[in-house]
């Protein structure tokens, strides 16, 4: 069984500097939910005090409508997945995932059951003798998973849980995890700083920057529809043109539809370019309805394997890079270094930011 | 004939880092004059009686009796100034790493500036609190609690109290050292899977200090088998402890033989708990 967590006006400063700035977020049963921000954003900090490891200084913490901020962190019933793991290194990789049974009370013959099978939901029931220190990271970041979910939380919180293993590792256990969480059921609160990974694995992802929830929404509306620039900026790539005509400025022509769709009422509109985003066009060519063109000229042309990657710089000063893959038709047509060539993006592709500072935000 | 590539130049970067491998024989020639002639020196004295080998100074301490008071007088003294050692100096140094950052570098230095203060003065301070019309024995009678001073220097009783105070640095230093090792999130986790602070306590960080918590009171014990000064001053002639023993072989009887017997089983006896710890620690955690 999940359940659901109402996050009302939470706030926690240490001094003068606030860590959590008024947190309000409600997180659905079974729901993964994904804290992403940079070093300092607060999404550990509000992680721990999900756990009670912090304490606020004002707000509620509901779990399925039951208040638990002032509750002891050992009778909230939360899993926890730690980001150096901290398995208990004095005991075997079995009595670590058994070990919140017995403080449970569980007969032994129940416990080591119980803890054979979570350790076989994450393909570790062959290491339960084992120490600790025999195992590899990967293997450790399974059994901490198995720890944290044997004893059957409705809540299981990961603090950057794969951000010590190596890229491939990663790779493989965002799947692992993700299809724990669609076998398991359970509502997921993960915290990393890996845009990717928030990217892959949630059903939403929060976007906190000192202190507040930024933006909170499924991970492609916060790809494609990012709320501001410091999102944008923050998940993927991203270059911005300014879309108010001004001197020196990129020449952009667009659609009535595309300015009142995204232009009008925006303070300072910039238009954001991902690199996956933009294609190369004929300079001939005429100007097609649905495309915004725009002028370049090619600085560094990447070749990558899987991509290739053009860095262009625009008339006034912007840089951008832009990236097609590596098929022979689309290897054709790339501009030679220090050519001018013109590129398009597609209306329906483009996205228009307010380069105004953003503060307050809706959520 | 020609040489090959670089080789000259190599070959006389490799004679240089000869040459300072050479340089180390010095230090070691020194340890060896100094230390393990001296010690081997001393073995010899205890297996010879005027120059004639004897296991005489060895049959002494088995036929005389008051050898056996004396172990038994210095172990006694190790044990217990260890075991409370261990009682007041594990609590102290856990609640030192609960501490914030500056509150626990002052409380560590509070146990570190009577470290550096000499031996013997801290051994006097103690007469002075301890003897008979001393500062405890005025508090005391002043408050009333007893009715004629209580005999607390000159005795067990007060080279116990002088001992445990020189040890508990011993013993801290090591352990504080161990417990900071500890990762702080091995309890949190202990917390979040369901455990009491109590429970998380004994359950975790006990048995992952019980490292340095051994370290710390061999350390401490061993020292204590050997300790001189203090059992000398504080049990003022009423507590003979190997050490003293061994002080009076050689001052009083000039029977460097009998001392060094005695100095090469106190060696063996540590070595042997040495090996035994090791044995012991062997089992637990790296």
């Amino acid at each position: 069984m999940a359940s659901s967590i109402e996050i009302a006006g939470l706030r926690k400063n240490y001094g003068s500097l606030s860590v959590l700035d008024d947190i309000s977020v409600s997180i659905k049963a079974a729901e993964f939910l994904t804290l992403l921000g940079p070093s300092g954003s607060g999404k550990t900090t509000l992680l721990m005090t999900i756990a009670g490891f912090v304490r606020p200084n004002s707000g509620s913490i509901k779990v399925d409508g039951r208040e638990i901020v002032t509750l002891a962190p050992h009778k909230r019933n939360i899993g926890m997945v730690f980001q150096n793991y901290a398995l208990f290194p004095h005991m075997s990789v079995g009595e670590n995932v058994a070990y919140p049974l017995k403080l449970r009370g569980v007969g032994r013959a129940e416990r080591d059951d119980r803890a054979k099978r979570a350790l076989m939901a994450v393909r570790m029931d062959q290491y339960a003798d084992r120490r600790i220190d025999q195992l590899s990271g990967g293997q450790r970041q399974r059994v901490a998973v198995a720890r944290a979910i044997v004893f059957e939380p409705n809540i299981i919180l990961m603090d950057e849980p794969l951000s010590a293993l190596d890229k491939r590792l990663r790779e493989e256990m965002q799947v692992e995890l993700k299809r724990l969480h669609e076998t398991l059921g359970r509502t997921i609160v993960y915290v990393t700083h890996d845009q990717k990974e928030a990217l892959t694995m949630s059903d939403r992802v929060a976007v906190l920057k000192a202190g507040r929830i930024h933006q909170i929404a499924s991970p492609r509306d916060i790809y494609d529809k990012p709320i501001d620039r410091f999102v944008a900026d923050f998940i993927g790539d991203s270059a911005f043109v300014p879309l108010t005509a001004r001197e020196g400025g990129v020449d952009l022509e667009f659609s009535e539809g595309f300015r009142a769709a995204h232009v009008t009422g925006k303070a300072d509109p910039l238009l954001l370019l991902r690199p996956e985003k933009i294609e190369i066009v004929p300079s001939s060519s005429d100007r097609q309805p649905d495309l915004i063109h725009f002028d370049g000229v090619a600085e560094e042309v990447l070749f990558q394997g899987d991509l290739v990657v053009v860095h262009a710089k625009l008339p006034d000063g912007t840089r951008l890079k832009l990236q097609r893959g590596t098929r022979r038709n689309t290897m054709r047509g790339l501009p030679d270094i220090g050519s001018r060539f013109r590129m398009a993006i597609h209306e329906e592709d483009a996205w228009v930011v307010s380069g105004a500072s953003a503060g307050d935000h809706a959520r | 004939m020609t040489l090959p590539l670089n080789a000259r130049l190599l070959s006389v970067l490799e004679a240089r880092n000869r040459a300072e491998l050479a340089l180390m024989v010095l230090p070691g020639l020194m340890i060896v004059a100094l230390v393990i002639v001296p010690a081997i020196w001393l073995g010899i004295l205890s297996f010879s009686v005027d120059g004639v080998p004897s296991l005489a100074h060895y049959q002494r301490m088995i036929d005389n009796s008051s050898y056996a008071a004396i172990f038994l007088t210095t172990f006694q003294l190790a044990g217990l100034v260890t075991a409370i050692t261990v009682l007041v100096g594990y609590p102290a140094t856990y609640a030192i790493t609960l501490l914030p950052p500056r509150l626990s570098a002052l409380a560590l230095a509070c146990v570190a500036i009577p470290f550096w203060t000499s031996l013997l003065v801290r051994t006097y301070a103690w007469m002075v609190i301890l003897q008979r019309n001393g500062i405890l024995n005025g508090w005391l009678l002043d408050a009333g609690l007893i009715e004629r001073p209580l005999r607390m220097s000159n005795s067990f009783f007060g080279t116990t109290i002088g001992m445990v105070h020189i040890m508990l640095p011993f013993f801290i230093f090591p352990l504080y050292a161990s417990m900071r090792s500890i990762d702080g999130n091995l309890t949190r986790a202990a917390y979040s899977l369901g455990a009491t602070p109590t429970r998380a306590f004994f359950d975790v960080f006990l048995p992952l200090s019980k490292q340095g918590l051994i370290a710390g009171a061999l350390l401490t014990f061993v020292l204590c088998l050997g300790f001189y000064v203090t059992p000398q001053l504080l049990g003022g002639g009423n507590v003979t402890t190997l050490s003293i023993k061994i002080q009076q072989n050689v001052i009083v009887y000039a029977d460097w033989g009998a001392a060094s017997a005695l100095a090469v089983v106190l060696v063996v006896i540590v070595g042997l708990m040495l090996v035994a710890s090791r044995l012991l620690g062997g089992r637990g955690t790296d």
